[in-house]
């Protein structure tokens, strides 16, 4: 049971993926953009960030790179529905724990809040 | 014999003669001394009688003046007087026997005496002077006496018995000095006999030395009278020598044995030695044999004399030097050569002393050096000096090697400081030490100097000059070739070989050289060999066998030469082939003239013209064509048919060909008497005489003027078509006509068979059902219905081609006048190709659109896939709402399936290089192949766990794996099992190898139990397009896209069957140093500066901005100056491209042992590290690495 930021701009991927992670348990905040997720990270410090990539006003590798900077330690995870270099891929290089090729299921979702929950970077 | 003084027989006979002479000397002296005692004894004994008579006369003087004082008495005085005399004659005695001493007392005793003596002497004596000379004076005087007397007694006694010693002592030595002298001269008498013993002992050995000497010595030994030069003696030896018998030579003279030129020579020295003084002598003479022939001989001649200085005899020593003489010829020839030699070869000599370090050197050798002659030689530091600095340890080394006895002999190549020009020269220093003292330390060394540079020159010139004579040799024209005169064989050939006879050049080469010649003629070839009529200059005419059966007749030119020290023969061919069969031609015309003649006048036109084109024989059907009668047309010249038609040139080639011997042919419009033209096929066949000059042609004519009619109308349509030809380039072309008013086409022979159309087909002309479907019909008729004058119409249509194949047909149909012509054309390969371009490009966009809308459809995808996935868990559904609900979602998931696939199509295929898995992409294949086989085909995975990761273009392995298991589904058929294996080995096999390097591999494996392989199926598999499928089942391409796959991935592809035993392939992938093998075991980091070796541009930039986050300092390092930089830094990320050149120059320079932590980044790494050098990467990382693959190498960076 974590609590997971979830920062997607479509929204009703937003809802899909909300959904997806209430069923495995978790509870999530939504946000609709980077500087939105940024607002509330602030005073929600989820347990994990769960972002896409490619967004308006302040897109995914944005993203990162602010909570890298500011919310240390929170493990980030990244998914797109761009496979294409170079979005994923840099998703890695910034230290992304894991990165979700949308469209996913709910085992891919698992492992992945599994893995940034127990692994140290 | 030497006799010593000091041997003990003569120091005994010395010794007595030392004594015998000291004893004489004893008795020398004591005789000397007995002398003076008895003159001294003479002598007191006189003084003694003197005194005696004085003192006698004295008393009688005392007597007188006694008496004269008594009285005178004359007798007494006359006493007196004698007295007195006594007494004077007493004093003179005594006076001159009188020591000083009794001199002294007689000078004291003298006034008394002179007054006595004066008194007496007085006549009146007696009156006064007595008293003067009183009785005491006299008295005195004579006590003087008495003393003096006495003393003298006394001395004489002594004397007396001094005298007495002295005697016996003399006789004493004088009897000693006799014994000895007896003794010594007995031992003289004993040494004489005793040396004159020895002596002749000596000459005894001496003589037999002597004889033994002269007898046995092989040197000739003669002795000779000095002045008739007769021969006294000669020895043995010497006879052997002259070839005469020793009774022969002692009747001949000395010079009866020279050799006549050396007589007065001889004759001369002779002369010169028997001078008085004149002193033995030595020469080189010849002499003269008895059989005549000459020897040279040394001879000593040495002149005996006597005591006296007179020539008794000469004796000459001879010693036959023949040998030595012919050696030391020999030797002077040699070295003279050698001289030759050293000058001619442009070689200094040089000659070192060692222990001074003196050179001599010769005017070459100083010449090469740069040193004028005048400079004084250079010693050996001096000369070592001019050596160049960087050769002076080679020529150490050379040098001491060959000092120690290393080295047979000193050489070294060195440049040397030309004196005169102040440049440096290589030259070439040799030599040998010729001799070396007691103790092996080399005393002399010889050698030569030698300008390298001129030879370098030289051997390069050569080297070009050779060159420029095999380019030659390869670049003639003709055929040519070169032969092992000793062998027999050929070695060479040049290519026109090959075009000429088609023997290729191995097969050429493997030829003897009789090989090529028809076994007719191999025997007279043999010969000509033998006899050198096949060698040098020309030979022949040869004919040749080639490789199609044919001969090709020709002169072979050969000229010999030597090729790399053998006996060879370089040939070439001319080809006279032609000439030839026109000879046989002219022959065979001429033997079966009567028989062709026949044959020939029946249809053909026939000349025959002399070499000026005078008609010396026509037939019947050419003057017939002709109009002209035999009679007009015999001796007129060919000029006379000219129809003007023909531009000149025509004629000229046509003379040009016959003249030159070559059968002319071609087709030729004649003008008839009447005017009319008309055309021939002409044939002219030259006669020709043995020189190749044509002396007579024969002119063969058809007549083809209706041909020429035809063709000329053919001519005529086809020009108008010219337009439409151009714009058509592709496909075959048949032209038609077409009947515009029936709508049909009329197609020749011709264009049926190239429309592969039965001509039993087509009946009728317009019988189109059997060109044309029903669409094809239509398509001509809108055609022809729309063609006009000068705008053609075209249509295509596909028609039924050979064999029940399709033919795209394109239709071009043109209007001229009131005909219509066209032509169809095949267009069957352009279509296909269109259609194919068209696919890919359906393809392209394809992939272009999918790529641009996965992003959408992913959403979308994501969306459906993950509610349908959540609905489908609520445990609330019925069973038939959760069934449809898992349709939509397998739907969404095929959806899934066909963006990711259509988003290859888009993709470049260099980007899906990656470090994989292996076995994810052996799981995805089997995922997606299990759909494809049928439930009877068991699809079986053994993978191997801990498979390192590998780079890998996984879409194309995804590829080779899935054609390898649609290869196994198909040779199984209806059943059977597939196993997909991966695993790891180490190949070092060079067998399975290849010119791969060794190493690790990774493999995949797909075996089946199917029927398997027969050999003659395997060694085709991996050809492309070769299938075992059924037509239409397969493309062939399987295996060869397998095979592709394989060598992009620098891996082995193996297969392993047996008919009835299965088929396993197996892909081996070459393992490279990966980031699982490196989490094992990572060495501490050091904190050092990262190279970064990388073209310029968002790569570079990305990697020095993902280095410098994780805390690490980067150096971007420029290409073109990079090596300084990678020494100094020893870490750095190079780009898989620059890789190869970049470490194989690193490497050159540092050696492969040098500490090189270098990282390959590339998008195919492979491709750089495999043919890069030994200096292995420690990482491969793709252009764009992960924050997390980066931290893991900078790790151990």
């Amino acid at each position: 049971m974590a609590h997971v930021l979830l920062v997607e701009d479509d929204p009703d991927t937003s809802e899909t993926v909300r959904d997806m992670l209430e069923f495995l348990g978790h509870q999530v905040t939504q946000a609709a953009n980077g500087l939105e997720a940024l607002a509330e990270a602030s005073h929600l410090r989820p347990d994990v960030v769960l972002t896409d990539l490619l967004m308006p006003e302040m897109d995914g590798i944005e993203v990162m790179v602010e909570f890298g900077e500011r919310f240390q330690g929170v493990p980030i995870l990244a998914m797109s529905a761009q496979h294409e270099a170079p979005y994923l891929p840099t998703a890695h290089l910034l230290g992304a724990r894991a990165v979700l090729a949308k469209p996913f299921g709910l085992e891919a979702l698992r492992s992945a809040i599994t893995t940034a929950l127990h692994s140290n970077p | 014999m030497r006799v010593s003084l000091f041997h003990p027989k003569y120091l005994g006979l010395s010794a007595l003669g030392i004594l015998c002479a000291l004893c004489a000397l004893v008795a020398l002296v004591l005789r000397n001394r007995l002398d003076t005692t008895i003159a001294r004894h003479r002598t007191v004994q006189g003084q003694v009688a003197a005194l005696e008579r004085l003192q006698e006369a004295v008393g009688d003087l005392e007597e007188w003046m006694q008496t004269r004082r008594q009285g005178a008495d004359p007798l007494f005085d006359q006493l007196a007087h004698r007295s007195r005399k006594s007494i004077e004659s007493s004093l003179l005695a005594l006076r001159a026997h009188a020591g000083p001493r009794s001199l002294a007392a007689l000078a004291r005793m003298e006034p008394t005496l002179h007054l006595l003596l004066s008194s007496t002497a007085s006549k009146g004596l007696g009156v006064g002077t007595p008293e003067a000379l009183g009785p005491a004076s006299i008295h005195e005087l004579e006590g003087e006496f008495r003393t003096s007397l006495k003393e003298k007694s006394g001395e004489l006694d002594g004397l007396s018995a001094a005298l007495t010693t002295l005697a016996s002592q003399a006789a004493l030595a004088v009897e000693a000095t006799l014994i000895l002298g007896a003794s010594f001269i007995l031992g003289g008498i004993w040494l004489l006999t005793d040396l004159h013993r020895r002596y002749r002992l000596a000459e005894e050995e001496h003589k037999a030395w002597h004889r033994s000497y002269f007898e046995a010595a092989n040197v000739g030994i003669l002795h000779g009278e000095p002045f008739n030069l007769r021969l006294l003696e000669v020895n043995d030896a010497f006879c052997a020598m002259v070839g005469y018998s020793r009774e022969e030579l002692l009747s001949m003279t000395v010079l009866e044995l020279d050799h006549p030129e050396e007589r007065e020579t001889d004759l001369r020295w002779l002369q010169a030695m028997q001078a008085p003084g004149g002193l033995p002598f030595r020469r080189e003479k010849q002499y003269r044999r008895k059989d005549g022939s000459a020897f040279w001989a040394e001879v000593s001649v040495s002149p005996i004399r006597d005591p006296d200085g007179i020539l008794k005899m000469q004796t000459a020593m001879v010693l036959d030097i023949t040998e030595r003489r012919a050696a030391q010829e020999a030797i002077a020839e040699h070295r003279a050569l050698l001289q030759h030699v050293l000058d001619g070869s442009d070689q200094g000599y040089w000659d070192l002393h060692f222990p001074s370090g003196a050179v001599t050197t010769s005017p070459r050798c100083k010449e090469l050096l740069g040193i004028p002659p005048e400079v004084p030689l250079p010693n050996l530091d001096s000369w070592t000096a001019l050596i160049h600095p960087e050769d002076q340890p080679a020529r150490q080394v050379a040098m001491e090697a060959h000092i120690a006895g290393a080295s047979p002999s000193f050489a070294c190549e060195a440049r040397i400081l030309h004196g005169l020009t102040g440049a440096w020269k290589w030259m070439l220093c040799r030599g040998r030490i010729y001799e070396r003292d007691a103790s092996g330390r080399p005393l002399r060394m010889a050698g030569t100097l030698m300008d390298l540079s001129e030879r370098k020159a030289l051997e390069l010139d050569l080297a070009r000059e050779t060159e420029r004579y095999l380019a030659l040799f390869k670049s003639l024209p003709i055929p040519a070739w070169m032969v092992d005169r000793d062998r027999k064989c050929f070695v060479a050939c040049n290519e026109m070989v090959e075009s000429a006879f088609g023997w290729s050049e191995a097969e050429f080469l493997a030829f003897q050289l009789t090989d090529l010649i028809p076994p007719e003629l191999r025997i007279a070839s043999e010969e000509a060999l033998e006899t050198d009529r096949f060698r040098v200059g020309a030979s022949g005419p040869w004919p040749i066998k080639c490789k199609d059966g044919q001969l090709r007749t020709g002169m072979v030119l050969s000229h010999d030469l030597e090729l790399q020290g053998r006996r060879g023969r370089i040939s070439v061919f001319h080809d006279f082939t032609d000439l030839f069969t026109v000879d046989q031609e002219r022959e065979r015309h001429l033997s079966e003239a009567r028989d062709f003649r026949y044959a020939l006048e029946q249809g053909a036109m026939i000349t025959i013209t002399d070499a000026d084109g005078d008609i010396t024989y026509c037939n019947e059907s050419f003057a017939r064509a002709s109009g002209y009668s035999l009679e007009e047309l015999l001796g007129q010249n060919h000029r006379l048919l000219k129809s003007g038609h023909h531009p000149p040139e025509f004629f000229t080639d046509l003379w040009d060909t016959i003249k030159a011997g070559q059968v002319w042919k071609g087709e030729v419009c004649n003008r008839a008497k009447d005017g009319h033209l008309y055309w021939v096929q002409m044939s002219i066949v030259p006669f020709l005489n043995p020189f190749g000059v044509p002396h007579h042609f024969l002119a063969v004519r058809f007549d083809i003027s209706d041909r020429k009619r035809a063709e000329a109308e053919l001519l005529r349509t086809l020009r108008e078509l010219e337009g439409l030809l151009e714009a058509v380039s592709v496909g075959r072309l048949v032209p038609f006509r077409s009947d515009a008013d029936q709508g049909t086409l009329i197609l020749g022979e011709a264009a049926l068979a190239v429309l592969g159309v039965d001509p039993t087909q087509y009946q009728k002309p317009g019988d189109l059902d059997v060109l044309l479907d029903l669409e094809g019909r239509t398509r001509l008729k809108n055609a022809l219905a729309l063609v006009a004058p000068g705008s053609p119409a075209t249509f295509q249509a596909r028609m039924e081609g050979p064999e029940g194949t399709t033919l795209w047909t394109r239709w071009t149909i043109l209007q001229e006048g009131g005909e219509l012509r066209g032509v169809i054309q095949d267009v069957t390969e352009q279509q296909e190709l269109e259609a194919r371009f068209r696919q890919a490009q359906k393809l392209d966009s394809l992939g272009t659109l999918a790529s641009g809308i996965a992003h959408d459809f992913n959403n979308l995808l994501a969306t459906i896939l993950g509610t349908t996935e959540i609905l489908g868990e609520d445990p609330a559904l019925t069973q038939a709402q959760r069934r449809r609900i898992q349709l939509a979602h397998r739907a969404a998931d095929r959806g899934r399936q066909l963006v990711s696939k259509l988003s290859t199509f888009g993709r470049k295929s260099t980007q899906d290089w990656a470090l994989s898995d292996l076995n994810h992409v052996v799981h995805e294949v089997a995922t997606m192949a299990g759909h494809a086989l049928p439930d009877s085909i068991r699809l079986l995975t053994d993978l191997r766990e801990d498979l390192p990761l590998t780079y890998l273009d996984p879409g194309q392995v995804h590829q080779a794996l899935l054609n390898l298991i649609l290869n196994a589904r198909d040779a199984l058929g209806v059943e059977g099992r597939i196993t997909v294996r991966t695993g790891r080995e180490r190949l070092v096999s060079p067998e399975r190898l290849g010119n791969r390097p060794g190493g690790d591999f990774i493999f995949i494996e797909v075996a089946d139990d199917g029927p398997g392989m027969s050999a003659e199926v395997q060694s085709r598999i991996f050809e492309p397009f070769f299938t075992t499928k059924a037509t239409g089942k397969g493309t062939g391409l399987g295996l060869a896209v397998v095979h592709g796959v394989v060598q992009r991935h620098h891996g082995i592809l193996e297969l392993d069957t047996e008919p009835g035993r299965g088929a396993c392939f197996r892909i081996f992938l070459p393992f490279l140093p990966t980031l699982a093998a490196m989490e094992e075991d990572a060495p501490p980091a050091a904190p050092r500066p990262l190279g970064v070796l990388m073209p310029e541009g968002p790569d570079r930039e990305a990697l020095i901005e993902l280095v410098h986050r994780l805390g690490r300092e980067v150096r971007p390092l420029d290409p073109l100056r990079s090596l300084e930089g990678i020494h100094e830094l020893g870490s750095v990320f190079i780009h898989a491209d620059l890789a190869p050149s970049i470490l194989r120059e690193y490497q050159s320079l540092h050696g492969s042992e040098s500490a090189l932590s270098w990282v390959a980044l590339g998008e195919d790494p492979t491709r750089g590290i495999l043919s890069a050098s030994d200096l292995r990467p420690v990482a491969v990382l793709p252009l764009r690495p992960s924050l997390r693959q980066m931290l893991r190498v900078i790790a151990i960076l």
